[in-house]
């Protein structure tokens, strides 16, 4: 493994801010270089410390900033400033308006997690991976929301549940070879079921991982 | 008596003296000329009976039917004068009436068009002069021919000469009634110039015929004396029905379907019929804007206006039909809470009947608004509450547990150790006690279990502030209905509250007392008190739309410096 992830965190929430600190330094894999407290502090540490990749919570009251969406704008802030840097927003919201919010101007280095993922550190550690290489990760339970009223819908033929479960590590960010590991598939199976799932959605197959994160979210959207 | 009886017997007189008279004078069978006669003459009384008996608080109606009565009694002293050759006593009298019903039909007849009252103030010397002269013709004719029919010569040529001044006088004064109209004819609306055409051409038109009855008097021959009669007898009747009818002057008009004759009463329907149908539409819980919407619709299919509008004291305005020009009548609804705008009507112009029947609309449409309005703030509250409990929940407990979830992935990997356990056991705890607290905040168990007074009393007793709870004998034991004892409960909690934050008080006095069928709450403090007139207390506003809403009150008294009282009631049975 070559060197570690330079990491900001940014959370309102004391306890949480430490506890994802500590949890991130513990991997070994994220070198955390600042822990802020709001959306001015999280802009001012990118700027000083030029880090690979932030964390932040998506509601930080304070500043001039949209209320509620704080973390949101800053986000889009730093993506602005500082291209480089991927942005991971956990968010207490499964609701998807959030996560569309997020993404309403592309989904490259950027990365919507529920906040409970603090507890399944390989998770939010892969997040923080795809972002700092420009991938984008949806949260599976959010996909899985937004499924559900795509399914409501009713005028696309549906999914079967392997598709979904397919579909949802997509969103995930994972590439083919990911999806046969998480899911203990063979690679071919993976492939047959991606190309049913595009052929089923009426979208355009592409290689490219990040790029499918972008077409299942154009898919799901509002 | 009623005013149906009244006008029935006031007709029946006018037309049984009026044909009785005719008859008297031409003897059976009438030649055609008296028919005519007789037929015209009933245009006044069936005109001035409709008018009554539909539209009895109108004057103008009554008019008509004192204009025809003495048409009729005059009528009938003529026809016993000539019949009889000399008469003598009451005969002699009945003709002289002849004279008040010139005046009543050349003068008041248009002055009062449409709405039996005077134009304006300024026609007061007008109406006036007018009883005066119409009294000296009526009483001069008495007084010259007491005991024989006018072709005799006066006994006295003093009072002949009273009437033959007071007949001139009236017809001047006709002649100036009629130039009022005129002016009044030119100066009209758009809508309003055809009604008023009608009423100069017929006051004109009798005002010739009363130049042509003079000719005929005179010694003219008998052609003057029938265009005279027939003008006098006609034409302002004619134009009263033609107004009536086209303009639909007093709501009454007529149609033909079919081929039958439609006589259609009450084109306005009442108060009540408006509000019956508001009611319904009501019943439907309309949102707020369609609501003042169907008001509106309603003003506008009441008084037949091209269009009316309803403004809210928010600023809030619904139009209906198509707004054109400034509102030809304005009335503000009941409680300030806005007006009730409306253009002009359709046919014919607004009357004073209008106004009332938009004035007597306007106090149940302020109750509709107000409580529309209550409703809407209570529901708005009622959102902002929950937002801020949801508010509560995703800041505090949830990231709390969020938190929790770290520290225990911390200690899974790390393989924990009895110092992160411990901090996260307290961590949860304090989750917990968050947990409790949040909740107590949407509704305080002591107060689903203890009621009212022990909920209170909990809630002050975690007041850093020295704060004394009493209440009234019993009232601890006794339970009321959950919105009762809720709506109090928040209320006392938002006013210890306001006393600990705004006023900062070292001293609260909490009274809970049950007195003539009311539950009071009385908080009192020693902070620094506020001006009421500046300071807007949102929370206890909500509160108080909450008593409101169970039909009780909030007052505040308050003075900088001088503490706050605040008092809150509901009725509860008992």
């Amino acid at each position: 493994m070559g060197e570690r992830l330079r990491t900001v965190v940014a959370d309102d929430h004391y306890l949480v801010r430490e506890g994802t600190r500590r949890l991130l330094e513990l991997s070994g894999e994220v070198s955390v270089v600042g822990a802020v407290g709001d959306a001015d502090e999280l802009l001012d540490a990118v700027r000083r410390l030029a880090p690979d990749v932030v964390v932040t919570d998506i509601r930080m009251p304070g500043g001039a900033w949209r209320a509620g969406f704080e973390g949101i704008d800053a986000a889009h802030r730093v993506h602005a400033e500082h291209p480089g840097v991927g942005v991971v927003v956990l968010s207490q919201y499964s609701d998807a308006l959030f996560a569309f919010e997020l993404f309403k101007h592309g989904t490259e280095g950027f990365a919507y997690l529920l906040k409970d993922r603090v507890g399944d550190l390989e998770e939010l550690l892969g997040a923080i991976r795809a972002v700092a290489s420009g991938g984008s990760v949806i949260d599976p339970k959010v996909v899985e929301g937004l499924l559900a009223r795509r399914a409501v819908r009713a005028e696309q033929e549906e999914l079967t549940p392997r598709e979904r479960d397919v579909l949802r590590e997509m969103a995930r960010g994972r590439s083919n070879g990911g999806i046969a590991r998480a899911l203990h598939l063979s690679v071919s199976s993976v492939e047959k079921n991606v190309n049913a799932i595009f052929t089923k959605l009426g979208l355009e197959n592409s290689g490219d991982v990040h790029r499918r994160v972008a077409a299942v979210l154009a898919y799901l959207g509002p | 008596m009623g005013s149906r009886l009244t006008a029935g017997l006031l007709v029946a007189l006018a037309a049984v003296s009026l044909t009785t008279g005719a008859l008297l004078e031409s003897g059976l069978p009438p030649p055609p000329s008296q028919l005519a006669f007789i037929l015209l003459g009933l245009v006044t009384p069936a005109l001035g009976w409709l008018l009554a008996v539909r539209r009895p608080f109108s004057p103008y109606g009554w008019l008509l039917l004192a204009t025809a009565v003495f048409l009729g009694l005059g009528s009938l002293g003529v026809g016993i004068a000539l019949a009889a050759g000399t008469p003598t006593g009451v005969p002699g009298w009945l003709a002289g009436l002849f004279a008040v019903y010139f005046g009543l039909n050349s003068i008041f007849v248009p002055l009062l068009f449409p709405e039996g009252r005077l134009p304006s103030r300024r026609w007061r010397p007008v109406a006036w002069i007018s009883a005066g002269t119409i009294s000296a013709h009526a009483l001069g004719v008495v007084a010259a021919w007491p005991v024989s029919g006018p072709q005799s010569p006066p006994v006295s040529m003093t009072a002949a000469a009273v009437g033959a001044l007071g007949q001139i006088l009236s017809w001047v004064m006709a002649v100036i009634v009629l130039v009022g109209l005129v002016v009044r004819w030119r100066r009209s609306a758009v809508t309003e110039r055809g009604q008023y055409a009608w009423m100069v051409a017929g006051a004109g038109a009798n005002t010739l015929s009363f130049v042509a009855l003079i000719v005929f008097l005179m010694g003219g021959d008998a052609g003057w004396g029938l265009v005279g009669m027939t003008g006098t007898l006609g034409s302002l009747p004619a134009a009263v029905g033609v107004a009536i009818v086209r303009h639909r002057l007093l709501d009454i008009r007529f149609g033909v379907r079919g081929s039958r004759l439609l006589f259609v009463f009450d084109v306005r329907p009442s108060v009540g019929d408006v509000l019956s149908s508001l009611g319904s539409a009501m019943e439907e819980r309309p949102e707020p804007a369609a609501l003042i919407g169907r008001l509106a619709a309603s003003v506008r299919s009441a008084l037949e206006t091209t269009w009316a509008a309803v403004r809210l004291a928010d600023g809030t305005r619904v139009v209906a039909g198509v707004e054109v020009g400034p509102p030809a009548l304005v009335v503000p609804v009941r409680g300030g809470l806005g007006q009730l705008e409306c253009g002009p009507r359709q046919h014919g112009r607004l009357t004073a009947d209008d106004r009332r029947f938009l004035e007597a609309l306007a106090v149940p449409a302020g109750l509709a608004i107000q409580s529309e309005g209550l409703a809407v703030r209570l529901v708005n509250a009622q959102e902002a509450e929950r937002r801020r409990i949801e508010r509560n929940i995703h800041d505090g407990v949830q990231q709390q547990l969020v938190a929790l979830i770290a520290g225990l992935e911390l200690a899974r990997a790390t393989g924990g150790g009895a110092d992160l356990l411990t901090e996260l056991r307290e961590q949860a705890r304090q989750t917990l006690t968050d947990l409790r607290e949040l909740a107590a905040g949407i509704h305080p168990s002591a107060l689903g279990q203890g009621g009212l007074v022990e909920a209170v009393e909990e809630r002050c007793a975690k007041l850093p502030v020295p704060t004394k709870v009493s209440a009234g004998e019993g009232l601890r034991a006794t339970r009321f209905s959950d919105e009762v004892e809720g709506a109090m409960y928040f209320t006392v909690s938002e006013a210890v509250a306001n006393a600990l934050k705004h006023a900062a008080a070292t001293r609260i006095e909490v009274r809970l007392d049950r007195e003539e069928g009311r539950l009071h709450a009385r908080v009192v403090d020693d902070g620094r008190g506020f001006d009421p007139a500046t300071t807007a207390r949102r929370g206890l506003a909500t509160l108080a739309d909450r008593l409101d809403a169970l039909g009780g009150g909030l007052e505040m008294q308050a003075a900088p410096g001088k503490g706050t009282q605040m008092t809150a009631w509901v009725p509860v049975d008992g």
